[in-house]
């Protein structure tokens, strides 16, 4: 996770790039981000539909809040796939087939 | 019809030829970007479906999907950012919502003259937030060792017999965390002051706790500031003086923008 202060960033990164450069390119966690537009920008009254100001970060899932944008973007290219027992149970038979040997699994 | 409009930002209608968004993508996915111009300002918006984006659906998600509120974010923060590198922007909050045109139209109009004088404060300037974070470990022993009142406390006790001694320090401990806090809020609102000097404005927000920052030092300061662009590397190298002074006594900065002025539209 990319959430190094931005002077080592700075001081590592290149000579000729200006501070706000180097600022400006740094990873933003989620957590700067929900910060921001949950708690401000404006929100004109009349007939709005939805209010959200009651959102407290407090109870929102840490792992996430801290997950940088970086990363984010990296989990939405990935596609989702999720390990399951069945899918191990797949993997180990056609592992087992393609090894030759005997299923030691099985009773 | 009959859908919701999602309200990214609000431009002066002169600036809407700096716009270039062929084919931006909504916050469904599905639908796209599109703008509305309601006189000398133009909205930013895009269609969502009534039934699937209820104001109950919404909260639900917000509080109990993560992921969702975590793609949702990012789609608002990176399309408002987008827009506010093209024109001067007044960024609206996440998930807000019309439920109709005209309801967004009368809610424009009714705003009008207020947000002409937000576009004129906002316009050639930033708004970059700072964060100061404290190691309480270090911070305490020299707010500890370096505090006359507290030396002599310290010895005080150390001549008291062994039973009383337990509880003195218990008292000179919370004396100790005081004085860390008073310390710490002296010298942030001393750095604040000194680089509200380079900017049009500066606030000062909540800070979190290291249970949301998921880091161990503690955050002690938050506060948002609009600058005029050629303010931002003179800010910017104030703040890495902070560092390189205060970085072995305990101190980290910050710095992140720049953001779409958030903190500097609001009108009420």
């Amino acid at each position: 996770m990319a959430r190094l202060p931005f002077f080592q960033l700075f001081i590592n990164g290149d000579e000729d790039m200006s501070l706000r450069e180097s600022v400006e390119n740094k990873d933003i966690a989620l957590i700067d981000i929900l910060d921001v537009i949950l708690d401000k920008g404006v929100a004109i009254k009349a007939d709005l539909v939805i209010s959200i100001a009651g959102v407290d970060l407090v109870y929102l899932d840490l792992r996430v809040l801290i997950a940088s944008v970086e990363s984010l973007v990296q989990s939405q290219q990935e596609t989702r796939k999720t390990v399951s027992s069945e899918q191990f149970d797949i993997q180990r038979e056609e592992l087992i087939h393609a090894t030759g040997q005997p299923n030691k699994w099985k009773n | 019809m009959g859908g919701l409009i999602y309200l990214y930002g609000l431009i002066p209608t002169k600036e809407e030829t700096n716009l270039s968004f062929p084919s931006l993508k909504g916050f469904d996915g599905i639908g796209e970007l599109y703008t509305i111009p309601i006189g000398s300002i133009t909205a930013i918006v895009c269609n969502l479906d009534a039934e699937e984006y209820s104001e109950n659906r919404i909260k639900e998600l917000i509080n109990n999907d993560i992921e969702w509120l975590q793609e949702k974010a990012f789609h608002h923060h990176e399309t408002v950012m987008m827009l506010s590198k093209a024109c001067t922007l007044i960024p609206l909050k996440f998930c807000t919502l019309y439920k109709n045109r005209e309801s967004l139209e009368t809610a424009v109009q009714s705003n009008d003259s207020k947000m002409m004088s937000t576009f004129a404060l906002i316009n050639g300037n930033e708004e970059w937030n700072l964060k100061i974070y404290c190691d309480d470990h270090l911070l305490k022993d020299q707010v500890s060792h370096s505090h006359p009142v507290i030396e002599a406390k310290r010895e005080e006790i150390s001549k008291l017999p062994k039973g009383k001694q337990f509880f003195e320090k218990k008292k000179l401990d919370k004396l100790i965390n005081n004085e860390l806090e008073e310390e710490k809020n002296k010298v942030s609102e001393r750095i604040h002051l000194e680089l509200k000097r380079f900017a049009l404005k500066g606030n000062v927000k909540r800070t979190w706790s290291s249970d949301v920052t998921g880091r161990k030092d503690n955050m002690t300061w938050n506060s948002v500031y609009l600058i005029s662009k050629s303010e931002v590397e003179h800010f910017l190298k104030q703040i890495q003086k902070y560092e390189k002074d205060m970085k072995e006594i305990g101190w980290q900065f910050e710095a992140t923008g720049p953001w779409p002025a958030y903190h500097f539209s609001s009108f009420s």
